[in-house]
């Protein structure tokens, strides 16, 4: 399948950075100079990734996004790479809807892992919601027989109500209160609903008081993971 | 550096070329026989370590090849405008799953994407010496950053690691061919940078060093725009 991603950017050389670091991924690149020209394009594109710039002349980033929800064009992920530094900037592009926040000069690799991150991402939100939760059970069940454990994930997914990218966000702060920084990096390969159950996993673990969050490592759950 | 006279390369080059086949030849009757079902298996054990000794000795070939092919004087015309990103971008697709096994975190960092005339094959195996042997020498869930940038008159690729470091003492030396450091922790013939300093000098540039003994290292690659840059 073709996977369409649009570069938004005013900055020539910004615009050529990120075709180069791309193009052998086998996207099918799109560039915009700024906001108004990446509504044209998304209005007439199915867009699947667009990698935005947020001070622009004509249309910035945070007007692009609002734009986007204004016309219900909310179907692309969106990471932000910015010179902008401030926390105020991250939590507003966030709230208006963006899936990431690099600050420029960026690392090239983290970038690239989270576009794929971004895009299984994408894949898995238009699956059927329940489908993924009867996969996550089926899952488990291979892995901890318990009817108990069974129980305790249903009740969880029951209760969260909430979207898969609502979930991994809520995931992704807690792992950021326990964990290092080196195993949050390792997050970003996985899609939410491995999250998910890398966390539920997780938790069954720190409940048996088998080891501490701490001393859990990335590997010691990694086998689980489908 | 040591370098090599004309004459000496020629000599030792086709002294290079006349080792191969032989080599090739012993090689290849060792890998039928092992492939006899009926060979005792202590044998084939001891044939299996004899063909890797052999694949040792034919890299080393290759490797000296390579140095005395570098040493050459370099053809500019031969030379093609290239991505220096690119090439950066490929070098760290290839070795991030050999980062990801010692869980070291490897990144990169461009202002900009930069285009210089250059061997793009000589520039890879530039690049692809020092990046590995930033690996290398980095104990797991270290860092490697490389990064890419200019400044007025030269171009700069940096690769910088939080390894064991290298003496001050021994920092001149490390450039020059099968000299090594750490020869019983890792293995390799002491021809990787030597044959990196090689290519930087054929693109008018030079590596250098910084380290500090158990913090890390950093190499330099500076390449001066008005010869590289046209």
């Amino acid at each position: 399948m073709q996977v369409n991603v649009l570069i938004v950017d005013d900055e020539p050389q910004n615009r050529e950075l990120a075709k180069v670091i791309l193009f052998k991924e086998g996207y099918q690149l799109y560039f915009a100079r700024n906001g108004k020209e990446a509504l044209s394009v998304l209005k007439s594109e199915k867009i699947d990734l667009i990698l935005l710039d947020l001070m622009m002349p004509e249309m910035d980033g945070f007007t692009l996004l609002e734009e986007m929800k204004r016309y219900a064009l909310t179907a692309s992920k969106v990471i932000i790479l910015t010179a902008l530094s401030d926390d105020e900037s991250m939590a507003q592009a966030l709230r208006l809807g963006a899936d990431g926040y690099l600050q420029k000069p960026y690392d090239i690799v983290d970038l690239k892992q989270r576009i794929r991150f971004a895009l299984m991402a994408k894949e898995e939100e238009s699956l059927d919601y329940h489908l993924i939760i009867d996969n996550l059970i089926a899952t488990l069940d291979t892995v901890f027989s318990e009817k108990v454990w069974r129980e305790i994930v249903v009740e969880f997914l029951e209760q969260s109500k909430c979207t898969l990218k609502a979930d991994m966000q809520l995931l992704i702060a807690m792992e950021k209160e326990v964990m290092t920084k080196n195993y949050c990096f390792e997050l970003h390969r996985l899609t939410p609903s491995q999250i998910l159950l890398h966390k539920l996993i997780l938790a069954k673990f720190a409940c048996q008081e088998q080891l501490s969050l701490e001393k859990l490592s990335w590997h010691a759950v990694g086998k689980f993971i489908p | 550096m040591t370098s090599f006279k004309s004459q000496e390369k020629a000599l030792v080059s086709s002294f290079m070329h006349e080792l191969k086949t032989p080599l090739a030849i012993v090689r290849s009757h060792l890998e039928s026989e092992i492939s006899d079902a009926s060979l005792d298996t202590r044998l084939r054990r001891k044939l299996v370590l004899d063909v890797e000794a052999l694949a040792r000795l034919n890299n080393l070939i290759n490797e000296m090849n390579l140095l005395l092919n570098c040493e050459a004087q370099c053809d500019v015309k031969n030379f093609q405008d290239y991505s220096l990103l690119e090439i950066l971008v490929d070098i760290v697709e290839l070795l991030e799953p050999l980062a990801e096994s010692k869980q070291q975190k490897l990144s990169l960092v461009a202002d900009e994407n930069i285009i210089i005339k250059m061997h793009p094959e000589k520039f890879q195996q530039l690049l692809l010496n020092l990046v590995s042997n930033a690996l290398k020498y980095t104990p797991e869930h270290g860092k490697i950053h490389l990064s890419l940038r200019q400044e007025k008159k030269t171009i700069i690729v940096e690769v910088r690691d939080t390894g064991i470091g290298i003496e001050l003492l021994m920092q001149e030396r490390i450039f020059d061919p099968f000299f090594r450091l750490h020869t019983k922790e890792t293995q390799g013939a002491g021809l990787g940078l030597a044959i990196a300093q090689a290519i930087a000098k054929q693109h008018f540039g030079e590596i250098s060093v910084q380290s500090t003994l158990g913090e890390g290292s950093c190499f330099y690659l500076r390449l001066p725009k008005e010869k590289v840059c046209k």
